[in-house]
């Protein structure tokens, strides 16, 4: 005789014998799956916190900087402002780099939705002298010595202005004038160097560095580099007419001259730029190619 | 009067019944095979398969047939004394009594004297069980053409041994039983059960019960009547505890199967 209720227990313990792994299968891809979601919602979260981190990080950095090179209230005034560039900015460059090195379509699009604060910049253009005024200097030169010529020239102004207060070296203006004259200006163009500014670039955010990279690369024939340097100065400081003069140079190299155009044309609208207007034309007539 | 729970559980006892015999397809034409190989003349007959494929039920099946009209033996039990074995074949078959000791030698010189007309023929079951020094003298006697031997043996690597290393050259027909088929198992199970008129039950066997049974036997039919004889016989306890209410009669429940599986060992629990 059969005992049932035994060969029904023993029944129920088979089909959960038999469903067990298929439940344990099934729960474990459901956790894997939660696991694999928090995880990734994590990673954006701390990635989101580490820039900000770093963008807080990086303004201090210059804080202290820019306190320890406090000269002039002039040049306190464009360190500040600098600054708040650099904050207001900081995310849109965190982005940019953060994106593939060549990108046209994504970036067409942060081209054609240009800051309005460049309204602002052409206002308090004239107040920033320490742009402005190495522009001669530079040009004397190479327009790409520019950055370097910046970080030089304050160094030795700074010499100058500490040898003036110092009182065992009290120097004439006419020592100053040789002081200037005696400057060297090097060009170096091994990478190495130019991994030094970008370095540098990345520590201070300085638009004059970033365009300096851009112009190096433009003449080592990287122009993706070029470009994306270029697009980098544009996004910290749309005013800049070097930066996009060699955006555009950098687009019609990369086989984008439909682009390029567009790009000089968005500029001149606002700008009204003489050399932006020669270099659409180089592009239109195929001078510039 | 029985139910037919009770009716069906009796149809699947384990018993070798020529009356049990199920016709189907494939074994109908083996079985014919084995018939005509009978009647050619030939020394021995190799019938060998897993256990529970139907050999002993060939066997019975075709002495049952056979034995009206031709000297036919049957030995279902394997008789393991050569003496013995020798004795009984002398007794059975050429009619001779034989006290004492009964050697090889004796027993030719019996078959010699007797020199029959028709040839008999003995059907030795289980043959795996006999000695090798037994089974060489069965070849010797088989080489005389004056016994015909039908061999049935399961299929083991050491059976295997034995029909390619004593007999290969001897042995006129190799015929191999298998397991069934799932269709071939549906229609043993609904003959079965008709043929003992359990219609209703016949007709609880649809395909997805005769393919978890199937599963389970792999269609070996001496496991298959272990399970559907355990399987009527839980349908026969709800019967009795009158608790069929609760369960589908239309057709046989996987549950009932799967409970009849554990009780027979089909699935380990």
């Amino acid at each position: 005789m059969l005992n049932i209720r035994d060969l029904e227990k023993r029944w129920l313990h088979y089909k959960i014998k038999s469903y067990l792994p298929y439940a344990v299968i099934g729960i474990s891809l459901i956790v894997i799956t939660t696991i694999v979601m928090i995880l990734a919602n994590k990673i954006n979260e701390t990635g989101g916190t580490k820039k900000e981190i770093k963008v807080t990080a990086s303004i201090e950095k210059e804080k202290i900087q820019t306190a320890q090179k406090r000269t002039t209230p002039a040049k306190e005034k464009t360190s500040h402002k600098e600054q708040q560039k650099a904050k207001v900015e900081e995310t849109r460059t965190e982005e940019i780099k953060n994106k593939p090195m060549f990108h046209a379509e994504t970036e067409e699009k942060l081209l054609l939705k240009p800051s309005m604060s460049f309204l602002k910049n052409i206002q308090n253009q004239q107040q920033e002298p320490g742009y402005q005024e190495r522009k001669p200097l530079a040009s004397k030169r190479k327009t790409v010595q520019t950055a370097p010529i910046k970080e030089e020239y304050f160094s030795n102004e700074q010499q100058i202005q500490k040898r003036k207060t110092s009182p065992q070296n009290t120097t004439t203006q006419k020592e100053v004038e040789t002081q200037k004259s005696v400057i060297t200006i090097e060009r170096r163009d091994s990478q190495k160097d130019i991994d030094d500014i970008i370095k540098r670039f990345k520590k201070n955010n300085n638009p004059a560095l970033s365009l300096f990279v851009a112009k190096k690369y433009y003449e080592l024939g990287d122009y993706e580099q070029s470009y994306n340097y270029a697009l980098i100065t544009n996004g910290i400081d749309n005013n800049i007419e070097d930066s996009w003069l060699i955006f555009a140079k950098s687009l019609v190299k990369l086989k984008k001259r439909e682009m390029a155009i567009k790009t000089l044309r968005e500029y001149i609208n606002y700008s009204h730029s003489g050399n932006a207007k020669i270099l659409l034309d180089d592009i239109k007539t195929g001078k510039f190619q | 009067m029985d139910s037919i729970f009770v009716n069906s559980k009796n149809v699947f006892l384990d018993t070798v019944n020529p009356k049990d015999y199920i016709q189907l397809d494939r074994v109908s034409t083996i079985y014919q095979s084995l018939k005509d190989s009978i009647q050619k003349p030939l020394k021995m007959i190799l019938l060998f398969g897993k256990p529970g494929t139907g050999k002993s039920m060939f066997l019975t099946k075709l002495y049952s047939e056979l034995s009206e009209s031709q000297a036919i033996f049957l030995y279902q039990t394997p008789i393991l004394d050569e003496s013995e074995f020798y004795k009984t074949l002398a007794q059975d078959i050429f009619d001779t009594k034989f006290v004492g000791e009964l050697n090889f030698t004796q027993f030719m010189k019996i078959v010699k004297n007797k020199n029959l007309e028709e040839v008999p023929v003995v059907l030795l079951d289980e043959a795996q069980l006999y000695s090798e020094e037994l089974m060489e003298k069965i070849r010797l006697l088989s080489d005389t053409r004056t016994l015909k031997f039908v061999i049935a043996l399961h299929k083991t690597e050491k059976e295997d041994l034995i029909a390619k290393e004593h007999f290969q050259t001897r042995i006129w027909e190799t015929i191999e039983l298998e397991n069934s088929s799932q269709t071939e198992l549906q229609i043993y199970i609904q003959k079965k059960l008709m043929k003992a008129n359990c219609f209703d039950t016949a007709s609880m066997f649809h395909t997805k019960a005769v393919h978890k049974i199937y599963k389970l036997t792999k269609g070996n039919y001496r496991d298959t009547n272990k399970l559907l004889y355990t399987l009527f016989d839980i349908y026969c306890i709800y019967e009795e505890n009158n608790q069929l209410y609760s369960l589908k009669t239309n057709q046989v429940s996987i549950k009932y199967i799967e409970m009849a599986a554990i009780h027979t060992g089909l699935i380990n629990a």
